[in-house]
């Protein structure tokens, strides 16, 4: 699915990722794990190549459906490629227009086709049943972990085919983690989903591979159960210890 | 004993000064509103200057109508210019040679004084390009002079409010002038007429650029562009330079003061009522 | 189709704004210094030697900016000066003498002030400081790099109270526990350790308002008295924007006067320049040391 050959990135001439290479199944959940720093968030970024409007540079290669997205138009790669970022925003509109907010610019739809969308999205997210009653109020007025759903709600709107993201439970309570796993296992009946976590217990209940990052560079890229039973680098058996 | 005395001294010093500073302060808007009151009335306020020399009978309502046109033309011109760059410094490019560029320019021209709007504006446009006296050359001077000042603060605006809506957008595949258009204009709308309105006020204070670009001491509301123009400061510094009449320089001053008060009383309301509101929306 | 068409407008019409904004600054310069070439070249030094004087329009005219420049940075120094104390003294009073509701309100009446067009500030200033001079100090006519000065203090004070207080609430908010907890009392506080630690960052305030103050025009311009003669406090004198605003109005278009007033405000942005990259990188430096 997802193919990187050499990959450099960064920031003016501060290299943060050297020289990766990496195959990423379809249809799996990938966790992406290590240390705060190591950047799990700027190979999130490369991706979409979001990291080149922060101002980063992208070197190398990275196929996705064996196309090289280095030279694809950014809003088909964007389409293409959902990211979903570690703070959860829900625009300041309310919750119906956050996604028809999306579904508009992809799509030329009916109301009714409009209605239909929305609420398949909201039901696929797992965000429908609280919703429903205030459709029409201010996202705001979200709790976190409905704004999380959110966001992920408003990716969905796009058809993406990978699904990108950060951190999605850092600042969530249990029961709010617990939905958002739920929500992945179930989604990656669909599309192929990359989840970045400082958190090996996380990894270890959703994940079907596990990539283990440390200082720019990917030290594993194993499936779970191989990763968790013998690490091969000493750096993750310490990890794996204090669990 | 002697410590606290050095306290106190201290203290009484400061308090002087501020006590000072305030009051100076506080004296200009009185000053101006205390001299000014006998001579706003009605007719002041609509009737067309009269007397020889002219402006030391009747009223200033050209004036007034020409400060208008003059600050409306300005905003409308610079507001765009300013905040288009500003949206394009906050949003696109994150690190080109032209973006460089463009806020170097910015910051450029916000250090340039206002006199030279002026001295560029009167050689270039009136002598070079052969335009007449006018309101369109006075405000292209204005406009010009108001393009740093609303620039700097909206993109201030963009950036505090815009920067994750942007980058959101964008990895939903949506594109810039899209997520523009549709929401990070349209939540940041409010503050930034409120940023060309102060520009406007600033603008319409300002004597230097339109000294000898398009004001005069009397002329009728303007009706073309080409027209020259009465504008209210210009008025206030003709009556007091020449030494017309005293009298109505501080009524012209009083309705100059109390129209740009107006503009930033209105705006701070906007602005603390939106404070109020996003309170209450983020709690 | 439509969609793309509105992308590439709403695109175009950014990017034109900000070729516009480059273009307005080269055009500014590049007409500044294309007018003021003739002066240099044709004038050149003379315009800079010490006693050359400035009567452009005499059977024999003399070109001296001289007396000018000095005039423009000393009624501007001693305005920033003043200003200084004064803002320094009642940021200090807003933020440590007064209850913080009215701090608020004398605060946002002191920004409010910033709105007021200078021509009024010169119309006070001749009204009632000058007046007052030319009663008390048996002068002519009372204006003077005093009266000019004064005037720009008080134009540049809520820019000085401001940006004084903003930083005295930040060192604030590092050192005042501790100091209490110390055991300092509230003068100490601020002499010992708030003004200090802002040091810098009044210096660069400081700088800034400098600059804005060189380029201050109808204010300065009315209550000056306008002779271009070397500045003392009590006398008469000029500064550069108000020389440009007074005479540019009646000279010739392409004469050599109007080229030594391009080449006057030449100089003028030099200095301003100057001050400006001062101001910007102790305002960085400070920054640095804040945090």
């Amino acid at each position: 699915m997802i193919d990187i050959q050499g990959l450099k990135a960064g920031f003016g001439k501060k290299e943060i990722l050297h020289n990766i290479q990496l195959h990423i199944p379809a249809d799996q959940i990938t966790a992406i794990v290590g240390q705060s720093g190591c950047g799990k968030t700027t190979f999130l970024k490369t991706l979409n190549r979001i990291l080149e409007d922060e101002g980063g540079y992208i070197q190398g290669q990275i196929l996705i459906k064996d196309k090289n997205i280095m030279g694809m138009p950014k809003e088909q790669l964007c389409k293409m490629v959902g990211l979903v970022f570690q703070q959860p925003i829900a625009f300041p509109f309310s919750v119906r227009r956050n996604l028809s907010y999306v579904l508009k610019y992809h799509n030329r739809l009916t109301k009714e086709q409009l209605e239909t969308r929305i609420v398949e999205t909201l039901k696929k997210a797992r965000l429908y049943d609280e919703v429903k009653e205030h459709m029409n109020q201010s996202a705001l007025k979200l709790s976190g972990g409905q704004k999380q759903r959110l966001a992920i709600a408003r990716s969905l709107c796009a058809e993406p085919e990978v699904l990108l993201l950060d951190e999605p439970c850092s600042a969530l309570d249990m029961k709010n983690t617990i939905a958002i796993e739920e929500l992945l296992l179930e989604l990656k009946k669909q599309y192929t989903i990359m989840v970045v976590t400082h958190n090996l217990a996380q990894a270890q209940r959703i994940a079907d591979s596990v990539i283990f990052m440390d200082q720019g560079k990917v030290l594993e890229m194993t499936p779970k159960e191989i990763f968790f039973r013998e690490p091969k680098t000493q750096l993750a058996k310490e990890q794996i210890a204090y669990m | 004993m002697k410590r606290k005395l050095k306290h106190m001294l201290a203290g009484l010093v400061f308090c002087l000064l501020g006590i000072f500073t305030a009051g100076v302060t506080l004296f200009l808007f009185l000053y101006v509103f205390y001299k000014g009151r006998d001579v706003i009335s009605l007719s002041f306020l609509l009737d067309e200057p009269a007397g020889v020399p002219v402006g030391t009978d009747g009223g200033i309502f050209p004036a007034l109508a020409g400060s208008v046109y003059l600050g409306g033309l300005s905003a409308l011109m610079g507001g765009l210019m300013g905040i288009g760059s500003a949206v394009y410094l906050s949003f696109y490019s994150p690190n080109g040679r032209f973006r460089s560029m463009v806020r170097v320019s910015i910051q450029g021209l916000s250090g340039i004084p206002s006199i030279l709007y002026g001295l560029v504006a009167y050689t270039f446009l009136i002598y070079q390009l052969g335009m007449p006296r006018s309101l369109l050359c006075a405000s292209v001077a204005v406009a010009a002079m108001i393009v740093p000042f609303t620039a700097i603060r909206a993109k201030k605006i963009l950036d505090e409010k815009g920067r994750e809506y942007m980058s959101n957008s964008i990895s939903l595949g949506l594109s810039r002038e899209y997520a523009l258009g549709r929401l990070i204009l349209p939540v940041c709308l409010a503050e930034l007429i409120e940023t060309t309105a102060l520009g406007m006020a600033y603008g319409m204070g300002a004597v230097a650029p339109i000294l000898y670009t398009g004001a005069v001491m009397q002329s009728k509301i303007p009706e073309k562009l080409t027209d020259p123009f009465m504008s209210l400061p210009y008025h206030l510094y003709m009556l007091v330079n020449n030494g017309f009449s005293l009298e109505y320089a501080y009524g012209t001053a009083f309705v100059l003061m109390a129209f740009l008060l107006c503009i930033h009383l209105i705006c701070k309301v906007i602005s603390y009522f939106m404070d109020k509101k996003n309170c209450n929306r983020y709690s | 189709m439509r969609r793309k068409f509105c992308n590439l407008m709403g695109k175009s019409i950014i990017l034109f704004t900000a070729f516009g904004v480059v273009f307005l600054m080269f055009l500014m310069l590049f007409h500044i210094l294309s007018e003021s070439l003739l002066a240099f070249t044709e004038i050149g030094i003379h315009m800079f030697l010490p006693d050359a004087q400035w009567r452009p329009v005499s059977e024999n005219p003399q070109y001296g900016l001289m007396p000018v420049i000095a005039g423009t940075l000393y009624v501007s120094g001693l305005a920033v000066s003043a200003a200084m104390v004064f803002g320094i003294g009642c940021a200090v009073f807003l933020s440590f003498y007064v209850p913080k509701q009215i701090a608020k309100v004398l605060l946002s009446f002191i920004e409010l002030a910033a709105g007021i067009p200078s021509v009024i500030f010169g119309f006070i200033g001749l009204t009632v400081l000058v007046k007052w001079f030319a009663g008390h100090f048996g002068m002519a006519a009372g204006q003077s790099v005093l009266a000019a000065s004064i005037v720009l203090g008080i134009m540049l004070l809520p820019f000085v109270v401001s940006t004084c207080q903003e930083s005295i609430q930040n060192a604030r908010n590092t050192y005042e526990l501790v100091a209490l907890a110390l055991g300092f009392s509230r003068e100490m506080l601020i002499v010992r350790i708030i003004l200090p630690a802002i040091s810098k960052g009044i210096v660069a305030s400081a700088m800034m308002a400098f600059g804005r103050g060189l380029g201050e025009t109808m204010a300065v311009m009315m209550v000056i008295g306008n002779s271009p003669i070397y500045p003392k406090l009590l006398g008469r004198a000029q500064t550069l924007p108000a020389l440009t605003a007074l005479e540019m109005g009646s000279i010739e278009y392409g004469s050599r006067h109007l080229s030594v007033l391009y080449a006057a405000n030449v100089i003028l942005l030099v200095i301003l320049l100057l001050t400006m990259v001062c101001g910007h990188l102790l305002h960085r430096r400070a920054l640095q040391n804040e945090t």
